[in-house]
């Protein structure tokens, strides 16, 4: 029995620290190839520019991957991803009469705000003519909380018996000391797990002002 | 009764540090793309490159299609999906007839999410690349396990 009741504990445990462990959403590249474009006039100069003119009208950092390649990338970054999540390519290659220029573009669903067929479809009309769609705005950075949330400990948290010593807990589940230690923490209902010299777990009070427990006791300035 | 709390506990510590320990640091997950190698074959017909292109991205991902109707040359094919239906990885290799050389012209374009995927952009091109001459196809590493909310 008592075997028994250790097993159904390590199960408790395990499922209890999956379901706390990841809240990502499931992310998926899509990828949009089969624009080409084929010009019987201009140079691949020519080209190059018009690249680079139309990947810079939707994305940034436009960068030629060698020095007169003809080839382009540029991407988007999202501030609420707080990482690139579009992404395109323009290819150019000369020919004996003009040049041939393809266009590739790649985004990250769901946290980019447009397809990447909408992207190249814009990129390639802005290269060589053709109807604009306005693509949506990327999202703007997910305010940082203040307060004393009682669903995250994101703020500063100042330790009842040891002057001086500070936490920083971020939104991402990051935490710093006064002393640039650095830690993570987990929340869970009232639960807090503290990873920070070795996991404690304290509780939070119903006013998201303190947590106590583990040998530790923190009072956050909110 | 002390022994016995620590034999129901102890577990419960041990599984949660095990898990906490095994878990993925927050991170934020990025799109990576990459321009990928361009070679110019020549003597050789653009249905080669068409089959070549076919099988390497079929030999590092899946389902490798031509894009469009017709011998358009553009072939695209994702990483296999996730449990959730999703691929984190893509890429595209472009074939063009280039009638001066009796040959063709191949570009490869890749783009991967990472995390998840555990190879990068330039890691799946360059496998690409090696598959499309002919080398040894390596597939895709496979991502790393994930813990998911149900």
């Amino acid at each position: 029995m008592p075997k028994l009741l250790r097993s159904l504990s390590l199960l408790v445990a395990l499922s209890v620290s999956v379901f706390w462990a990841n809240g990502t959403a499931p992310a998926a590249v899509e990828m949009s190839a089969g624009i080409r474009h084929v010009s019987d006039t201009g140079s691949l100069a020519d080209c190059s520019a018009k690249a680079k003119a139309a990947l810079t009208a939707y994305l940034r950092g436009e960068t030629e991957s060698a020095q007169g390649s003809g080839e382009w990338i540029a991407m988007a970054q999202n501030p609420r991803a707080g990482a690139a999540t579009a992404a395109a390519t323009v290819r150019c290659y000369g020919l004996p009469q003009g040049y041939v220029v393809t266009f590739t573009c790649a985004v990250q669903l769901p946290e980019n705000p447009y397809g990447a067929d909408a992207l190249c479809l814009d990129i390639a009309h802005k290269f060589y003519g053709g109807p604009l769609t306005e693509l949506a705005a990327m999202p703007a950075p997910t305010p940082i909380p203040t307060g004393c949330s009682t669903a995250n400990l994101v703020g500063t948290w100042a330790a009842d018996d040891k002057a001086g010593l500070t936490l920083t807990a971020d939104l991402n589940g990051n935490l710093t000391d006064s002393d640039g230690v650095s830690g993570n923490w987990i929340i869970k209902g009232s639960a807090v797990v503290l990873t920070y010299y070795g996991e404690h777990t304290l509780a939070l009070t119903s006013d998201g002002k303190h947590m106590r427990g583990g040998g530790y006791s923190f009072t956050r300035r909110c | 009764m002390t022994g016995t709390f620590v034999c129901r506990v102890a577990p419960l510590t041990v599984g949660l540090t095990l898990v906490l320990n095994m878990a993925p640091a927050a991170s934020h997950a990025a799109l990576d793309m990459v321009v990928g190698a361009r070679q110019v074959v020549k003597n050789e017909p653009v249905s080669a490159c068409n089959s070549k292109a076919r099988d390497a991205l079929n030999s590092v991902l899946t389902d490798a299609a031509e894009v469009g109707a017709g011998d358009t040359g553009e072939w695209k094919a994702n990483s296999a999906p996730d449990a959730s239906g999703h691929s984190s990885a893509a890429a595209a290799i472009h074939c063009y007839p280039l009638d001066d050389v009796s040959g063709y012209l191949v570009t490869f374009t890749c783009a991967a999410q990472v995390p998840p995927n555990a190879d990068s952009a330039s890691v799946l091109c360059t496998k690409l690349t090696q598959a499309f001459a002919g080398g040894k196809a390596q597939a895709q590493t496979a991502p790393p396990r994930v813990a998911r909310q149900t």
